[in-house]
């Protein structure tokens, strides 16, 4: 979002300087794309924090696709990952698809999902092996 | 586990395998690169060894009882040596009248109080004990005693309700199984190279003294004793320490424990509190 915001208000003639093909039309078409990427990376963080598991999984395969195309990229060494480039990006991808692959994140996404079966006589406690 | 949860699970440790590699190529050389071998040994003990422990062993540890508690990475923990039969309510008075505090739950609220007791060095006598898993869940309750001066020494005792109608190898029947260990210092895991506390390989010092201080607090406490009930395990527990036992395995019967006496005698809030829910689940006379 942060990046979206910069594109869309950088001065001119920064803008110049930075000797982008398209000039400032195409800053804010990269600002919008970059913003409507973030708003809905955004909304799915929420819909993951109130437990739904859909945008649990939506998120993941987002990470996933992240973390292939910078590793097929490190690999045919078209963009190597590294501090200056995207290692940064990269690390944080792995980061939310560990947090989120859990265990413990995938019982917060799909508690209630399904009803626990009662014991007779134990009306709060879940049925156990 | 869905088969989609199940392959980002897998391929989550395979890109932390990758990450960690990164991470560790970027790091060796000269300057202030070589301070992100931080950054990679946090990523390879709290991250991808963890990831991988559970993998495995999900693979090749079985999920029903065999003695041993599991920590969260799927190791096998501490040895169950201890059975109990009764009432939650009188456990928990037992245990308080023999001298042990219960433990807290791990949440970030405790968490926060561990961080700030420790920078303060002020003691925590109701810290939270690390989860363990029986029955595929974790305890229901710890209790703890704290060594006095030491940080890194404490006792500790886990406790799991065991499954309705669910009896010990060899048809006993117990109410709840628990697994105490004495704390000896602070270290590092064999098996995931975090910080963690070693324990007394003893276990069965540990399990003599839970039963000696709970019958000594509580004189009408019956305890049988199976004996050579895990013999073989001589084994490691999760953090790598090694455990050695002569195999017995007491069981404490806090049935006789008189919950409500003891509550109105001392007034204790907590256990009137305990009194009420044991009430609602024995037959009135």
């Amino acid at each position: 979002m942060g990046i979206a915001l910069f594109l869309f208000f950088l001065p001119i003639q920064y803008a110049q300087q930075l000797n982008i093909e398209g000039g400032r039309p195409a800053l804010i078409i990269g600002g919008s794309v970059v913003a409507f990427i973030s708003l809905i990376d955004i909304g799915l963080a929420v819909a993951v924090f109130t437990g739904r598991n859909w945008a649990r999984i939506l998120l993941m395969l987002s990470c996933v696709l992240t973390t292939t195309t910078a590793f097929i990229g490190n690999a045919n060494r078209s963009e190597a990952v590294t501090l200056a480039t995207s290692l940064p990006t990269v690390g944080l991808s792995i980061m939310v698809l560990l947090a989120l692959s859990s265990n413990r994140a995938r019982q917060y996404a799909v508690r209630g999902r399904h009803t626990p079966k009662r014991i007779a006589g134990r009306p709060y406690e879940q049925a156990a092996i | 586990m869905d088969i989609v949860d199940g392959l980002l699970f897998g391929f989550a440790g395979l890109s932390t395998i990758w990450l960690a590699y990164l991470v560790f190529k970027a790091s060796i050389r000269p300057g202030w690169p070589l301070l992100l071998l931080i950054v990679f040994w946090v990523l390879l003990t709290y991250l991808l060894l963890p990831r991988l422990h559970r993998i495995m062993t999900g693979v090749y540890v079985p999920g029903y009882f065999i003695g041993r508690a599991r920590t969260s990475d799927g190791l096998l923990g501490d040895p169950v040596n201890l059975a109990l039969r009764g009432h939650e309510a009188q456990i928990h008075t037992a245990m308080t009248r023999a001298g042990w505090i219960r433990a807290d739950d791990l949440s970030l609220r405790t968490g926060l109080r561990i961080f700030r007791s420790t920078l303060s060095r002020r003691s925590y006598h109701e810290a939270p004990v690390s989860p363990l898993h029986l029955f595929d869940r974790q305890q229901d309750f710890a209790y703890q005693q704290e060594v006095a001066g030491s940080p890194s020494k404490r006792h500790h005792v886990r406790f799991w309700r065991c499954p309705e109608g669910w009896m010990l190898p060899g048809g006993y029947s117990v109410d709840w199984l628990a697994a105490g260990t004495y704390d000896k210092s602070v270290g590092l895991s064999l098996f995931t190279l975090q910080v963690t506390h070693k324990i007394e390989e003893d276990t069965d010092i540990e399990r003599d003294y839970i039963v000696e201080t709970a019958k000594k607090g509580s004189p009408e406490i019956e305890v049988d004793v199976i004996e050579n009930f895990s013999t073989g395990y001589h084994s490691r527990n999760g953090g790598g320490d090694l455990i050695i036992t002569d195999g017995n395995l007491p069981i404490i019967d806090v049935r006789y424990v008189d919950v409500q006496k003891i509550a109105k005698d001392w007034g204790s809030w907590e256990l009137r509190c305990s009194c009420s829910s044991y009430r609602s689940s024995t037959p009135s006379n």
